[in-house]
């Protein structure tokens, strides 16, 4: 008997053991699919970052796919994908963007965020300084290498205009217009068909001089004095609505979602008209209590008056707006912003979103 | 060689340690002298979101205002301590916290099971989630312990469209059977539709639940509660003796209905 009752456990630990070294279960891509909308230029932006399960990643792709998007944004951090300098690890990256180019969507990719080699210790992690801007320019060219095929669009960096999005460091229009130059070259010698979205430009009030941001015209036209136009193919702008309907007149003294006409008016007198613009987030909140929000019918009434807007500029690629879904719910007024909870539950929005796009 | 019998007892026995050793590692944890600070100096820093009204906004002064501005500053007096806000955008509160630049959260925040490493919360003293609401006089002493299935089922529910509550009316049309959802613009629309007759049972948030039941006392009955979204406060992980006092303060203005009455007053 003594040494049956050695057995037992051996054979549960063995177990455990064995189980805990299987690999996850591999979830199948499934056959190719198509977006279905009377809207191609239809996005959002998704946030599938920080999620790990890829059952969870298929089935947030599949269901904005469902919704009638075509378009999706997602942020892919340098700080993840070359977490050691040299060393890249692409796996969660393809997982998405694999799902993702089978569930039909075309993917934005932005790419920022500091790996820790490459900033000082304790520095937020948007702290890019001038001597890491080549690293970061091997990074993206990684990237547009590694992604040819799968991946055309290309955000280079985020909100530069804001400090907070710029490591707290003075905003600096030159500064970016230099690293977007040296990323620039080095994204199309790795991938010549990739473009290259400067921005994305926040929407910003802010006083001249202000340590906290600049005013994304102001930002804009000192990147073109700065020589940035030979360094991007299109220009991404975030145009959320606030407080106003979406064809609330655009003015320069107001963030609305009309907002991006400004800019785009701006690159037609530096003459870009050919250059086009993407949305890569924006939108309306729907909390009850934010002072930045509007009711649920606002939101829903507002989103679909952007989505249509949009279709009728045709310098306009895509309308992305923040944000499909979170992995977990933020707790705040954030959460207002999605359209589906992090149980995967659709709210009203998605379903009128869907209608819209089915044509109904 | 050792026996079987001992060499048990000597991995229990390691267990206990490794056990013991942890549970010290954590319960000897320092105090990081927060509320010691906080008593020398009288002032206790509140970090907060000023963009939620009523709970917290910015007065025509410039000065916050609201019901956790009120909640702050009575924590404060009950460690002899006068509340200093520092307004912070609601992403940064929990950098702020963490960076010593204020030493309890009072904001609207919700509990993050994700943080508790890092972070204390106090028990919830509001909530805010979706609750059933009925007239009073379609309210019987069993009501309250119907099952849903049974207690909506064939009724007309009106909620605001596109809402949480729209959400779970939604939801619950998949429990009972023949309810139909009445959506409306607002939530005032809803609610005219519940006093007039047009639905049998509306969905509100708590905090909206509070203002129509000051504009129409003793119409509304509170049914049932559907969803958490309870309100605490955060202090750091270590500043375990403020935690505590904090956690007494909120049972005393809860017992002495200091809270009830913020309530009355903001909502």
């Amino acid at each position: 008997m003594r040494p049956l009752r050695w057995l037992l456990p051996v054979l549960l630990a063995s177990g455990l053991i064995l189980t805990a070294s299987l690999p996850p279960p591999q979830i199948e891509l499934g056959p190719q699919q198509t977006v279905v909308t009377i809207n191609p230029k239809l996005g959002v932006h998704t946030r599938l970052t920080d999620e790990v399960e890829a059952i969870k990643i298929k089935l947030t792709l599949q269901m904005v796919r469902e919704m009638g998007a075509r378009w999706i944004v997602e942020y892919f951090p340098w700080a993840y994908l070359e977490p050691v300098a040299g060393i890249f690890d692409w796996a969660h990256a393809d997982l998405v963007v694999d799902h993702a180019n089978r569930q039909g969507l075309a993917v934005i990719a932005r790419l920022g965020m500091v790996p820790g080699w490459a900033r000082p210790p304790d520095s937020p992690s948007s702290y890019l300084s001038t001597d890491h801007y080549p690293d970061f320019g091997r990074f993206v060219s990684a990237f547009a290498a590694h992604f040819a095929g799968r991946v055309r669009h290309l955000i280079i960096w985020n909100e530069p205009n804001l400090a907070l999005e710029w490591g707290f460091q003075p905003i600096s229009p030159e500064d970016y217009s230099q690293l977007l130059a040296l990323v620039y070259r080095q994204a199309k010698v790795a991938n010549p068909g990739v473009q290259v979205l400067a921005g994305a430009l926040a929407p910003a009030l802010a006083e001249p001089g202000s340590e906290w941001g600049m005013d994304d015209l102001e930002y804009l036209r000192r990147m073109y004095a700065a020589g940035a136009s030979a360094s991007f193919d299109a220009l991404a702008v975030h145009a959320y609505g606030w407080l106003y309907p979406a064809d609330d007149p655009p003015q320069p003294g107001v963030v609305n979602f009309r907002r991006v006409e400004l800019l785009r008016q701006l690159m037609v007198e530096q003459g870009d008209s050919r250059k086009s613009i993407f949305i890569t987030e924006g939108g309306w909140n729907d909390h009850p209590r934010w002072t930045r929000a509007v009711t649920p019918a606002e939101r829903i009434r507002y989103t679909l008056q952007a989505y249509q807007l949009a279709q009728g500029w045709d310098w306009c690629q895509a309308v992305a707006l923040w944000a499909f879904r979170y992995p977990w719910a933020a707790g705040s007024y954030l959460d207002y912003f999605t359209f589906v909870t992090p149980e995967f539950e659709p709210k009203p929005i998605y379903w009128e979103v869907q209608k819209y796009a089915l044509g109904e | 060689m050792l026996s079987w019998r001992t060499r048990r007892w000597m991995a229990f026995g390691a267990a206990a340690l490794a056990l013991a050793g942890a549970w010290l590692m954590l319960a000897g944890r320092p105090d990081d002298g927060t509320l010691e600070r906080v008593r020398q100096t009288g002032v206790l820093r509140v970090g907060l979101d000023a963009s939620f009204p009523p709970f917290e906004a910015l007065d025509s002064g410039g000065q916050v205002t609201g019901y956790d501005a009120d909640l702050a500053t009575a924590l404060a007096a009950r460690l002899a301590a006068r509340a200093e806000f520092v307004t912070v955008g609601y992403d940064g509160l929990y950098e702020a916290l963490a960076a010593n630049r204020v030493d309890v959260v009072v904001s609207s925040l919700a509990y993050d099971p994700r943080r508790t490493r890092d972070v204390a919360y106090s028990p919830a003293y509001f909530n805010a989630g979706q609750q059933l609401v009925m007239p009073a006089g379609l309210v019987t002493a069993t009501t309250g312990t119907l099952p849903l299935t049974e207690l909506l089922a064939g009724k007309r529910i009106s909620v605001e469209w596109g809402s949480p509550g729209d959400m779970e009316a939604r939801r619950l049309q998949h429990e009972a059977a023949g309810l139909r959802v009445q959506a409306f613009a607002s939530a005032g629309e809803a609610l005219a539709a519940l006093l007039a007759g047009e639905a049998d049972a509306a969905i509100f948030d708590g905090v909206a639940l509070h203002q129509f039941s000051r504009s129409h006392p003793g119409q509304l009955s509170a049914v049932r509660q559907l969803t958490d979204e309870s309100y605490v406060t955060a202090t750091r992980i270590n500043a375990r003796s403020l935690a505590q006092a904090i956690d007494q303060a909120l049972d005393d203005l809860r017992r002495s209905g200091a809270l009830e009455a913020m309530e009355t007053k903001w909502f």
